[in-house]
């Protein structure tokens, strides 16, 4: 008898509480909310703030571009040399500095191909 | 070749090209001579300018002097337009004179060949190193070409070209920086003396 009492009890406070939260999400049909009500909400898109460089980068960066700035003028800059100084600045940390001398050497090679290229022609390509 | 996919731009070239401006001129009133020996004239050196004039370059000074739009550097339209009179000029002659006594002229021509000489890029590459030592060979599935004609056969169609975004129309100028690109140096601008000088020598 005890069991039957407790399960009609249990059944009844469930029916009660899904009936309060149906009540809840009810459309009023005479009365229905406005369009403005459904408008997803736009969250602005927050600004990712770049990687603090350290001095050895900073030192690293700067160096890498006074080479390529020197490979470019004797047009023989190389394609990538400029994308790593740009994916350096945007790494920060050790890998920086890696990428940054990465561009560096390849400045320093460009500019050493324009010198053995000063005497180019028929015969000694 | 059955259905060249080219035709129907060198036909929309052609009608680009007979297409009057909003001041009632033409492209032929900025060229001399006939429709069909433009492109022979073309590259030449500006004496006015001091500079090395190719026929792109020159379709789009016309475009500029008439009050009009520039109109690309080196595909679509501009290219159609060059395509078609490449097109009807097929089977004469171009002869790219270099002025003597002119030392302006002479120095855009040796700079052009020694570009043309200059290994350049991570790969360490000139164009001669393919397109004179290895013509008519292999590099993968392509057969590199001899550089003696590219500069009169240009505009060209190229699958790569259509592939990506476009209609495949490109001009000498577009492949040199495509070129450069592929030995891994930095291509330069379009219609600068660099390429400039390089289609004219």
């Amino acid at each position: 008898m005890k069991k039957l009492l407790l399960i009609t009890l249990t059944a009844f406070a469930l029916s009660i509480q899904v009936d309060s939260i149906a009540a809840d999400y009810t459309y009023n049909w005479n009365n229905p909310p406005s369009v403005k009500a459904f408008k997803p909400k736009i969250y602005k898109r927050s600004k990712v703030s770049k990687p603090k460089l350290s001095r050895t980068c900073k030192n690293a960066i700067s160096a890498a571009s006074a080479e390529n700035k020197k490979a470019r003028k004797v047009g023989f800059e190389w394609r990538d040399t400029g994308k790593f100084i740009k994916q350096a600045k945007k790494a920060g940390g050790k890998k920086c500095v890696k990428l940054a001398n990465m561009a560096k050497n390849q400045a320093i090679l460009a500019q050493k191909q324009a010198i053995s290229q000063i005497n180019a022609g028929h015969m000694g390509f | 070749m059955e259905m060249p996919p080219f035709e129907d731009h060198v036909e929309k070239g052609e009608k680009l090209w007979k297409k009057t401006f909003r001041n009632g001129k033409n492209y032929s009133s900025c060229f001399s001579g006939n429709d069909k020996t433009i492109r022979t004239q073309f590259p030449r050196w500006d004496t006015v300018k001091s500079r090395v004039e190719t026929l792109e370059q020159a379709i789009i000074d016309c475009r500029v002097k008439n009050g009009e739009k520039k109109i690309g550097s080196g595909k679509g339209r501009l290219a159609w337009i060059s395509a078609y009179l490449t097109t009807i000029a097929e089977g004469q002659v171009i002869n790219v004179i270099v002025p003597e006594g002119d030392a302006k002229a002479l120095k855009a021509y040796k700079d052009g060949k020694k570009f043309f000489y200059s290994k350049r890029g991570q790969l360490n590459l000139s164009c001669a190193n393919c397109h004179v030592d290895y013509a008519g060979r292999r590099i993968r599935g392509d057969i590199l070409s001899p550089a003696l004609g590219h500069t009169t056969h240009f505009p060209v169609w190229r699958g790569k070209w259509a592939k990506s975004k476009g209609d495949g129309f490109g001009t000498i100028q577009r492949r040199y920086g495509g070129c450069n690109k592929q030995v891994r140096a930095k291509p330069f601008k379009r219609h600068r003396k660099e390429y400039n000088n390089q289609v004219g020598s």
